[in-house]
């Protein structure tokens, strides 16, 4: 279970935070201010770190830049200051990720995800393929100069395509490997995903396409690179 | 002559009083010559002339060559009538040697001749230096039992002649020094004034830390310490400003974050009763409003109040949009939409913070108004004068009437109200706003229905 501690000295958000990240399946500690967190850091290991920028006695930047200087665990700066200059700051102090309240509660689950998904020692490959090349870290794909960030599923999608090229897969094996076996859809939801992803790369790049395979399923074809 | 400045008016106007009280001066004390010293100087040069002319007439022995002769040396001028009317000239000549009507019968006769004293007025010439006969005194002597008329006036040349180069030169180097003077010591004076006006300046475009090194006891020096206090003052009072907005954007915002972030889990709690999801949803979008009403309110304000004070620096554009497309990433993959972005480095000068709002407002708008799994796309070109940033999305798109009207201010203050449900409506005015400040423009390219593309022009570096 990864641990993830907050520190805000607003009581109601470490209660929200606790609630949020509780449900899903995280182990939460808390501290009101950044000197309460850095004592809790010591004795307790954690995997990130949710720092707000205004508390009392040691403030976000402070802490930041001490966990960044002890311990190699993302931190997420939470906090209301949304001038840039605040971001910079934040940024300067050695945070990863800065997200600003209001937050949706889904975005922050988004974000912790993706932190502890680039920290984590996944021994997943990137994946290069002619012009296309496959961040799994960083959940980027590039193609030629070109950025291109997909909604998760898709990414996911085309990542595992793309890692076994010209292997061709069922629809109920796509189904199992990328939403899990307990998923409830119907097969259907593959090939929206599929048509997506060929509308969005069918101008783009031409040394690769999803072929289907009649009967069979689908399969990431490489076109002699 | 056109003076601008202030520097060539003052040294103007003093070489000018220089002038004019020299013209003054002189025509003062040649009234005081006139009136007072004219007299003298007469009355002295007769007592000489009477006392040669009764030298000569009582020592009949000596030669009169000879006398006049050896006076004429020492330093007069003189001319020597006798009975018959025979003129000889001692000493070195007049330059003028007519004499008035009558005069040399009257002498002649035993009157004395005042020719000083009667030489005409005239406002320039003091007469002092007229070597003329009319400009001299004549008196009559007998001697050897003739008849003789005198006539002499000192050489002012032979005996001044020094005297007339010093004070030649000590008029000449007073003037050229004086002027030269004025020159220099104008600059000195004006120098502080224009350091002044230079940091007026720079607080004028912001830059509130300025150091004057003007080290003076006078009331520029007063003037220029009071100036650095003031910008001290400023530089508070901005920073104090830019304090104030970022604190009460985080006192209204850390509120909000709680509200929204407990009616969600309220949300989840309880979802069997319909319309409290209902209500759940409709607070929901209320909070939303509120945060994103008062977020656009304090940047609109904030770029209403730097129309004159930017903070101008190089920004590192495409930096600034990776941050921006990292921190809507969640929104963006939240609705299924695709981003994709090529952003080669490229510089502008602007303010950063109110170029980081545009890309915010630009991507906001490109969401917002994009269809579920749509697309994105935001790039970056240089042409010779400008950098161009395009925003490109697959949204609603606008028909040929809308894009006429989405930046017209009219329209735009209509349709804020219109669009009240799902935006401010400020998005467009303050884009439109920070376009402007930093010179550069806005054009749209859409099709009603396929999507919309935003390409915002920045003059280069």
């Amino acid at each position: 279970m990864k641990t993830i501690l907050i520190c805000d000295d607003d009581v109601h958000i470490r209660g929200l935070v606790k609630g949020l990240l509780s449900k899903e399946g995280f182990k939460i500690l808390a501290a009101d201010n950044g000197a309460a967190a850095f004592e809790l850091l010591q004795k307790e290991l954690c995997d990130l770190a949710i720092v707000d920028v205004m508390m009392p006695i040691m403030d976000g930047y402070h802490l930041t830049s001490k966990i960044r200087k002890l311990y190699d665990i993302p931190v997420i700066l939470l906090t209301a200051k949304s001038q840039i200059e605040d971001k910079e700051k934040g940024f300067e102090s050695g945070t990863d990720d800065y997200l600003i309240k209001p937050f949706e509660p889904k975005e922050l689950i988004f974000r912790v995800n993706a932190l502890l998904r680039r920290y984590g020692n996944s021994n997943e490959a990137n994946v290069n393929l002619g012009s296309l090349y496959i961040n799994k870290k960083s959940y980027e794909v590039k193609i030629k100069n070109k950025t291109f960030i997909l909604p998760l599923k898709e990414f996911e999608l085309l990542s595992f395509l793309a890692a076994h090229p010209n292997r061709v897969f069922t629809r109920s094996h796509l189904i199992e490997k990328l939403w899990g076996l307990e998923y409830e859809g119907d097969d259907r939801t593959v090939d929206v995903h599929i048509k997506r992803l060929r509308e969005r790369f069918s101008d783009i790049a031409d040394d690769f396409s999803i072929k289907t395979i009649r009967g069979v399923g689908y399969s990431l074809e490489v076109e002699n690179a | 002559m056109i003076m601008k400045s202030l520097y060539s008016k003052f040294a103007f106007i003093t070489i000018m009083i220089m002038i004019v009280s020299g013209i003054v001066s002189f025509f003062i004390s040649n009234v005081y010559y006139q009136v007072k010293l004219k007299q003298q100087n007469d009355e002295k040069i007769t007592n000489f002339a009477l006392e040669m002319a009764g030298f000569a007439s009582n020592h009949p022995s000596i030669s009169l060559q000879d006398y006049f002769g050896h006076i004429g040396v020492i330093g007069y001028q003189i001319l020597l009538i006798n009975q018959e009317g025979e003129k000889t000239y001692f000493g070195s000549s007049f330059r003028q040697t007519n004499l008035p009507e009558g005069v040399q019968e009257r002498v002649m006769n035993g009157e004395v001749y005042h020719g000083i004293r009667q030489f005409p007025h005239k406002t320039f010439v003091t007469g002092f230096f007229a070597n003329e006969l009319t400009n001299s005194i004549g008196v009559p002597f007998q001697y050897q039992n003739k008849k003789y008329a005198l006539f002499i006036r000192p050489d002012i040349k032979l005996l001044f002649n020094e005297m007339h180069i010093l004070f030649g030169w000590i008029l000449l180097l007073s003037i050229l020094l004086s002027i030269f003077l004025v020159l220099i010591s104008t600059k000195y004076l004006i120098e502080p004034i224009r350091k002044l006006n230079m940091a007026t300046k720079e607080i004028s475009e912001g830059n509130f830390s300025i150091r004057l090194d003007i080290e003076r006891k006078d009331e520029l020096g007063h003037l220029a310490a009071n100036f650095t206090k003031m910008s001290e003052k400023l530089a508070k009072v901005d920073m104090l400003r830019k304090e104030l907005i970022s604190n009460i954007s985080h006192d209204i915002q850390s509120p909000l974050a709680n509200i929204k972030g407990y009616l969600n889990l309220l949300e989840n709690n309880d979802k069997q009763d319909p319309d409290k999801q209902q209500y759940i949803r409709i607070m929901h979008s209320e909070a939303d409003r509120l945060s994103k009403m008062t977020k656009q309110l304090l940047l609109l304000s904030s770029v209403e109040s730097k129309r004159d004070l930017m903070n101008v620096s190089k920004v590192d554009i495409s930096g600034q949009l990776k941050s921006v497309i990292h921190q809507y990433q969640w929104s963006i993959l939240e609705k299924g939409i695709m981003i994709s972005y090529e952003l080669p480095d490229a510089w502008v000068k602007g303010d950063a913070s109110l170029l980081y709002s545009l890309w915010e407002n630009l991507l906001t708008n490109a969401i917002k108004y994009n269809h579920q799994n749509g697309t994105i796309d935001i790039e970056i070109l240089e042409t010779v004068s400008d950098i161009q940033v395009v925003f490109k999305d697959t949204g609603i798109g606008l028909d040929e009437k809308q894009i006429e009207r989405v930046f017209d201010r009219f329209y735009r203050a209509d349709a804020s109200r219109e669009r009240s449900v799902e935006g401010t409506g400020l998005g467009l005015s303050i884009i439109n706003s920070i376009i402007d400040l930093h010179h550069g423009k806005i054009e749209v390219n859409s099709q009603k229905g396929k999507g919309s593309a935003f390409k915002v022009s920045l003059p280069k570096l």
